[in-house]
């Protein structure tokens, strides 16, 4: 396997230097079977909805955010990996972040962030989703021919004159930072 | 859908100290200024090259009142810089805002350098301030302070300083840097004055510029449609009287 395509990693600014993985599942068979795993808990990574993602960045940013809320105790949802999902989303409404931003149940894709820190109750993750998950592991190049820039666009209100001076990813990543107190 | 995972967050305190004590030393900062709000730096991000906006407690002021000032201080700085994005002006992009450690993290824009260099390097080279190339400049300024204004985005502190230029610098879109004093205003009035700080800081700065800025302003007023027309009557009065305005009592 190729870790620089088939894996993101990437060591988050928290104190405790939380690893973020990133990989994207192709040709899944069991996305309502995840679901049900999802809600009961069983679930150790963040399942995200390629269509929603135009670059794995705005979704590193999410994650970075949602370690912070978490060590800082300030999160908004019950689970760091549910706190990515909102942190993604422009609205903050918690049900409608994690049902635009989440997996659906006949998804056919799956984008999983996997954070690994340094407690012991974190090692194998990774090992574990990748049981969990009934699906082609493919190069993140793939991502970008998933997303629906249109919905994109619509839901983060990406007017055009933004993007003469902007890349789609980088006007997402702005909201995603920005997302407490900034409304067009 | 719920995500119902338990939570694994508890962390000793003594360990919390070594990893504190380990990641201090660990961190790629380089100082690139310190003001009187805050310290500016060149970092390691998420593994890119950023920009750190790290704006310090000041001793002088009661905490609380402290704490929430700079919290809408960063706001209203990313809200900016956002904003000018929007409607199609050069700003760097915000990465992140951190206010559990008050820090600003922002696009590094590489190979950059600010208008104020730009004209230091010009007249080294004893090119005239009237000349095409500077008033090609002056009306690219005009032209994007016209944009700022017509969006309502009141700068704070416009110089010579918080404009970027990128290579090939000639024909450079101009970008606006340190929203760290804006506001969102219609009055023509904070226009006015946002012009006429820019105004005194390029002639003050650079000498022989009051064909520079005239070229601006007249851009400005020409791009701007009535709005701007009305800020640069105001600008006059401005002018008569200086920055702040006259109180009674």
């Amino acid at each position: 396997m190729n870790d620089t395509n088939m894996r993101k990693t990437v060591t988050l600014e928290d104190e405790g230097h939380t690893t973020c993985h990133v990989v994207l599942f192709t040709e899944v068979e069991n996305a309502a079977e995840l679901r049900q795993l999802i809600m009961k808990g069983q679930v150790e990574a963040s399942l995200v909805k390629p269509e929603m993602v135009v670059d794995v960045f705005p979704v590193v940013v999410a994650a970075n955010k949602a370690v912070r809320s978490q060590a800082a105790k300030k999160m908004v949802t019950r689970s760091v990996f549910s706190e990515i999902l909102f942190n993604l989303s422009p609205t903050k409404n918690i049900t409608e972040s994690l049902k635009t931003f989440g997996l659906g149940d006949s998804d056919k894709s799956v984008l999983a962030v996997v954070l690994e820190g340094s407690e012991e109750a974190q090692t194998g993750r990774m090992e574990k989703l990748m049981t969990q998950i009934k699906g082609q592991v493919t190069d993140l190049i793939h991502l970008s021919s998933l997303t629906d820039e249109k919905r994109v666009r619509e839901l983060y209100k990406i007017p055009d004159p933004e993007l003469t001076v902007s890349s789609l990813s980088e006007a997402v990543v702005s909201r995603v930072a920005c997302k407490e107190f900034f409304t067009l | 859908m719920i995500y119902a995972v338990k939570q694994v967050g508890k962390v000793k305190s003594s360990i919390n100290f070594f990893l504190f004590l380990s990641y201090n030393l660990k961190m790629r900062r380089e100082l690139v200024t310190q003001g009187a709000e805050g310290r500016v730096y060149n970092a390691e991000w998420l593994g890119g090259s950023v920009i750190i906006k790290q704006r310090f407690p000041k001793q002088y002021r009661h905490p609380d009142l402290d704490a929430h000032i700079t919290r809408e201080r960063m706001k209203a700085e990313a809200r900016a810089l956002t904003r000018c994005r929007v409607y199609g002006i050069k700003t760097p992009v915000v990465f992140d805002v951190d206010f559990e450690k008050n820090e600003i993290i922002l696009e590094n824009i590489p190979q950059s350098m600010t208008v104020r260099n730009y004209i230091y390097e010009a007249a080294k080279n004893n090119i005239l301030m009237d000349s095409e190339l500077m008033l090609d400049l002056a009306e690219k300024i005009g032209q994007v302070l016209a944009k700022l204004h017509s969006n309502h985005i009141i700068h704070g502190d416009l110089t010579t300083s918080n404009m970027l230029l990128v290579p090939p610098y000639e024909s450079s879109d101009v970008i606006l840097i340190d929203f760290g004093l804006s506001s969102i205003d219609e009055r023509a009035e904070d226009k006015a004055v946002d012009l006429y700080v820019l105004e005194r800081a390029i002639l003050s700065t650079h000498p022989n510029t009051e064909p520079f800025v005239a070229q601006a302003l007249s851009v400005y007023e020409l791009s701007g449609g009535k709005v701007a027309k009305d800020v640069i009557k105001r600008l006059d009065e401005v002018k008569l009287r200086g920055r702040k305005k006259l109180c009674f009592g």
